[in-house]
């Protein structure tokens, strides 16, 4: 075989490891745009220029340079009674046999929320959070996560603190 | 019989292995005007040869060489550039791959927001209610720290096991005595 062409094929062999789509893509591809779903998709060209817009707040800067992309998927109550669709049944089995971890799962009244995370190299590059119940969506942070930071966002958004977070790396 | 001589001159003349007299010699054969047909296109050809070749001037292989002369460039560089230009376009056909399936990955979704302040506002509401969850979450790790504390709690329990091992351990002596006492009793 030509050697250019074998290089450039040894080259693209990551590439296609890469390229196999995830449990979370194959959902937001199946149910992106149909009737009955809403989904928002925030690109990491976009974070580029939150990065620019809010420079006042250091915090929530430093967070936003640290996401790749936002990518959120909801079903409409209506639809989401009468279709019957769980994003939880859905995503979890795949997601667990597709090296997520489970991070926890708070079951609050008549929802449950779950968080899964993906981890590289040691750090958080994916959260997935699927909520389930009367309001079932998935959000999926993407990036170089850190746990901290996003409790730390949050005491600068009024919220109250989040000590326990930060057991969550112990 | 002048033909024959003729063309036995003629090959060796083609073959370039006559001599400066037969060649003269050739030549006034061939000038004889019976001698047609056949023989015709060498007539032409060695009416070319009539007069003496002129020799090149001194400058000629100079002149020459500046016309035909190219500067050749040394063939490594050219190796070099071709293997760099390899590369490069190897490069740009992966980065292609990867935008391509940069795009596929992302389901071919665009950006919901052109508006870099909703997006913002976005950004920020989608966070507000994952940090909420997951505070909702990890609110009650905070009884973690009562098990912190419960072995030091217990530590005084610990000491009363291990006088109680102690003591426990020092029975096996009083089986060993009777025991003995047994076979003493037999003896």
């Amino acid at each position: 075989m030509n050697k250019p062409v074998l290089f450039i094929l040894l080259m693209c062999l990551p590439l296609s490891a890469f390229s196999q789509k995830s449990p979370v893509d194959e959902v937001f591809d199946r149910y992106n745009g149909k009737q009955g779903f809403t989904s928002v998709y925030i690109s990491s060209k976009m974070f580029s220029l939150l990065t620019r817009i809010d420079k006042e707040d250091d915090e929530f800067r430093n967070l936003v340079t640290r996401i790749k992309s936002i990518r959120i998927l909801s079903i409409d109550s209506a639809t989401n009674l009468t279709s019957g669709i769980n994003f939880s049944n859905e995503l979890l089995p795949k997601l667990k046999k597709t090296g997520y971890e489970e991070l926890m799962t708070v079951r609050e009244d008549n929802s449950q929320v779950q968080f899964m995370i993906r981890e590289v190299a040691g750090r958080i590059a994916e959260l997935v959070m699927i909520t389930g119940g009367y309001s079932s969506s998935v959000v999926s942070i993407s990036g170089d996560l850190d746990l901290k930071t996003i409790a730390s966002l949050s005491d600068s958004m009024g919220i109250d603190e989040l000590h326990g977070l930060e057991k969550v790396n112990k | 019989m002048e033909q024959e001589k003729i063309k036995t001159l003629l090959e060796k003349f083609y073959q370039g292995n006559t001599t400066e007299e037969e060649e003269e010699q050739l030549r006034e054969y061939l000038r004889d005007l019976s001698l047609t047909g056949s023989l015709s296109p060498d007539t032409d050809y060695m009416s070319l040869y009539r007069g003496s070749i002129p020799e090149p001037s001194d400058d000629f292989v100079a002149r020459l060489e500046n016309i035909t002369h190219t500067e050749a460039r040394p063939p490594v560089h050219g190796k070099v550039l071709y293997f760099a230009v390899r590369i490069a376009a190897a490069v740009v056909i992966v980065a292609g791959l990867y935008f391509f399936i940069d795009y596929l990955r992302s389901g071919g979704m665009k950006d919901t927001y052109s508006d870099p302040g909703l997006a913002m506002a976005e950004v920020k509401n989608i966070l507000t209610v994952v940090s909420h969850n997951m505070k909702a979450g990890t609110a009650p790790l905070g009884s973690i720290k009562t098990i912190n504390i419960a072995p030091e709690a217990i530590s005084p329990l610990g000491k009363i096991n291990n006088t109680l091992g102690k003591s426990l351990q020092n029975l096996r002596y009083l089986d060993n005595l009777t025991v003995n006492e047994k076979e003493i009793r037999n003896d």
